[in-house]
């Protein structure tokens, strides 16, 4: 349990450590050599202040969306008159919300575009909700059963981000970004909620304890997909808020086919994942400071 | 300098993505399966499975609760070879307690069972989304059969009459060779249908060739269930004895000469000995076989237990159920009795083995009951794959 809440946040520390690390790289400085009778003068920016490095921290949260491409379940129905999504999952999409934070880098090399890189801990979370019912074929016995799934799985991600800001003389900033992603699982697990009403046994409704199963192995160990997206950021000072909206949209089978049955516990409560493919939409807050800077009397941050 | 640290990210990245592993897998290549109706109430127990070599697929035998018989009806599911059901057959309730294996003949599945009024054994052929009667045997209350080398069968039957264990040779076209009885000396019936009917306990009834040009039968004999030994034409050549019917073998296969792989119980105890010695002209006790206690093992757990071929490898497989309600496999070493590997099949609602099978891609088919919430027997099928299997023998 302790493992799932000290992994995320080592490898947060390590990505700051790691893109801080790199960042100094590209920290700077840059005395401005101005002469005093040449103020009315607009002044040619150098190659230093064409540029500029951004390193801050987001945070913030997200819902999740899963689309099943190929159907699986542990169940096979041999009625005569079976329906043939009897046993389908029921998907509910962008229900459950999960959290996520990490740092971004950019770097702005021409006017308002900039590359960004932003290694983020993300939780996502998808729920399925499976029905089943036994119903005698005389008499009224029957049995009624449902399953609510929550699939949580934690990803290290690493989208890299082409961002174009719109009025950039203005401290508050419009912008739309476009990019891939990519994603590392660093761990999975899911909650079952069982319920239901046996009509046979006087209408006894009952309900289960929760089951907890860890699923890791059960899910490829990458995702891979494309983001789109836009935000607004506002320059105070030197630093630089973002309210950001990004919406990816995964392209690869987040299901390990050749794992998918191998979880007893899954067995246990008559559970096998789909094929599915996953988009997530994310809105994050963060804070970035520029690293290169003009010496002047107000030490500002170069805005290219 | 700058654009080379951002070229180098690119190129991290997408060496990240080039990393990506392929998970993919064949269809069919492992799956688990439970056969369900929907039906509240309903009994299908899965007797024995057999992959069909045309199309990828298996055919399992089983048997079904009847409402007119306190037997089990005969119940034929066909799936595909990635487990998804195609059809089933339920026969006429003529036809009861059908026994475990089936065998192919002239490439058609044959297996026996018991005809419900008579009590005669009874040849069926699983044709296409059916299965018909081929022969009619006059054995009353057939209880185990197997296949000999010479592609013909050995047949284990009670006549309730002469309260004897009737050990029968068929034919290939099942002609009866010989037949030779085997006195019980107490009327067994009572516990006989109870074993048929699962009121009562289940018995391991078993046959095969004991190694020494001659045959076996696990059953009846002398006021217990015994492992008798035979010759090549069924007459008594010694014997282990069983502690009445409450300890026995409950699987064997002979390894060569004198040599067995066996499984016994004695009362709620279950013990393996893959490495056994048993005389084809003595008498003994399969008490004194020891072996290792199985202490997590189901005290009425039924035993499967069949020789194989796996990676190069010639292993003894047992599969059996758990007091946790789970299938458990294990692999030994036949030449030496050495444990290779153990695997655990479900969780949760109860699972109990029924058999297993080597699949056409060198996987393993194993069939068993799974009690759907608990209370509704329902066919289960797992298939591992072949390095699933593979990695059970440790090659």
């Amino acid at each position: 349990m302790l493992k799932r809440f000290t992994q995320p946040i080592f490898y947060f520390v390590l990505c700051c450590f790691l893109w801080g690390g790199h960042s100094l790289i590209a920290l700077g400085q840059y005395k401005v050599k101005q002469k005093p009778h040449d103020k009315s003068k607009v002044r040619q920016k150098t190659a230093f202040e064409r540029s500029q490095w951004w390193l801050g921290i987001k945070i913030g949260g997200n819902y999740t969306q899963a689309n099943p491409t190929t159907r699986y379940s542990l169940y096979a129905n041999t009625a005569t008159q079976a329906t043939a999504d009897a046993y389908d999952k029921k998907y509910q999409s962008f229900k459950r919300a999960a959290m996520q934070f990490g740092v971004i880098t950019s770097y702005t090399f021409w006017k308002g575009l900039s590359v960004s890189v932003q290694p983020t801990f993300k939780r996502s979370r998808y729920i399925y909700e499976t029905n089943f019912v036994w119903q005698a074929t005389t008499g009224s016995d029957r049995l009624e059963m449902n399953q609510n799934h929550v699939q949580t799985c934690d990803y290290l991600e690493f989208p890299v981000l082409l961002r174009y800001d719109f009025f950039r003389e203005n401290a508050l900033k419009p912008f739309l970004q476009a990019g891939i992603s990519y994603a590392f699982l660093l761990n999975a697990f899911k909650d079952v909620q069982i319920s239901g009403t046996d009509f046979a046994a006087g209408n006894t409704a009952f309900s289960n304890a929760s089951v907890n199963t860890n699923t890791f192995t059960l899910y490829n160990p990458s995702n891979f997909g494309v983001a789109v997206g836009g935000g607004i950021c506002y320059d105070y000072g030197n630093a630089r808020f973002v309210l950001e909206c990004i919406y990816k949209i995964g392209l690869n089978n987040i299901t390990n086919g050749a794992m998918r049955y191998t979880n007893n516990e899954m067995n246990g409560i008559a559970d096998t994942f789909d094929d599915i493919k996953t988009n997530n939409l994310e809105i994050s807050f963060g804070l970035q400071f520029p690293l290169k800077y003009l010496v002047t009397k107000l030490y500002k941050g170069v805005n290219p | 300098m700058k654009s080379r640290i951002l070229l180098l990210f690119l190129f991290l990245w997408v060496g990240m993505a080039a990393c990506k592993k392929n998970t993919d897998i064949a269809p069919g290549e492992n799956f688990t399966r439970i056969y369900d109706n929907g039906e509240f109430g309903g009994s299908f127990y899965p007797i024995d499975i057999i992959p069909v070599a045309n199309d990828g697929g298996y055919v399992i035998l089983g048997e079904r609760r009847l409402d007119d018989s306190n037997f089990f009806g005969v119940y034929i599911l066909k799936v595909d070879k990635a487990g998804n059901f195609e059809w089933e057959f339920k026969a006429p309730s003529t036809y009861v307690n059908p026994l475990p294996g089936i065998f192919v003949v002239n490439n058609e599945a044959h297996f026996f069972c018991m005809d419900r009024v008579s009590l005669q054994t009874v040849v069926m052929k699983v044709g296409d989304k059916n299965a018909s009667v081929v022969s009619t045997i006059g054995r009353v209350y057939p209880l185990a059969v197997s296949r000999t080398t010479d592609q013909g069968f050995l047949l284990q039957s009670y006549d309730r009459t002469t309260l004897n264990t009737v050990l029968t040779k068929l034919s290939s076209s099942f002609a009866i060779t010989w037949s030779t009885n085997h006195a019980v000396l107490e009327d067994a019936e009572e516990l006989l249908v109870n074993h048929l009917t699962r009121i009562g306990t289940r018995l391991p009834f078993l046959t095969g060739e004991n190694g020494s040009g001659g045959y076996f039968f696990n059953g009846f004999y002398n006021y217990t269930i015994s492992m008798v030994m035979t010759n090549a034409s069924g007459t008594y050549t010694g014997v282990l004895n069983g502690f009445r019917y409450n300890g026995s073998v409950s699987s064997a296969v002979n390894l060569g000469s004198n040599r067995y792989a066996i499984s016994r119980f004695y009362f709620n105890d279950n013990f393996f000995v893959p490495q056994a010695t048993i005389s084809s002209s003595a008498v003994a006790s399969a008490n004194d076989l020891k072996g290792q206690y199985m202490t997590e093992l189901n005290p009425s757990a039924r035993v499967m237990s069949k020789r194989l071929n796996v990676g190069g490898k010639d292993v003894i497989i047992y599969a059996t159920d758990t007091k946790s309600n789970q299938i458990v496999i294990y692999a030994y070493e036949s030449q030496t009795g050495t444990l290779l590997g153990t695997k655990f099949l479900g969780y949760s609602n109860p699972y109990e083995v029924a058999n297993f099978a080597i699949t056409e891609d060198g996987g393993l088919a194993v069939v068993g009951t799974n009690y759907i919430n608990g209370r509704f027997p329902r066919i289960c099928l797992f298939k591992l794959a072949k390095s699933e299997l593979n990695k059970l023998v440790g090659s």
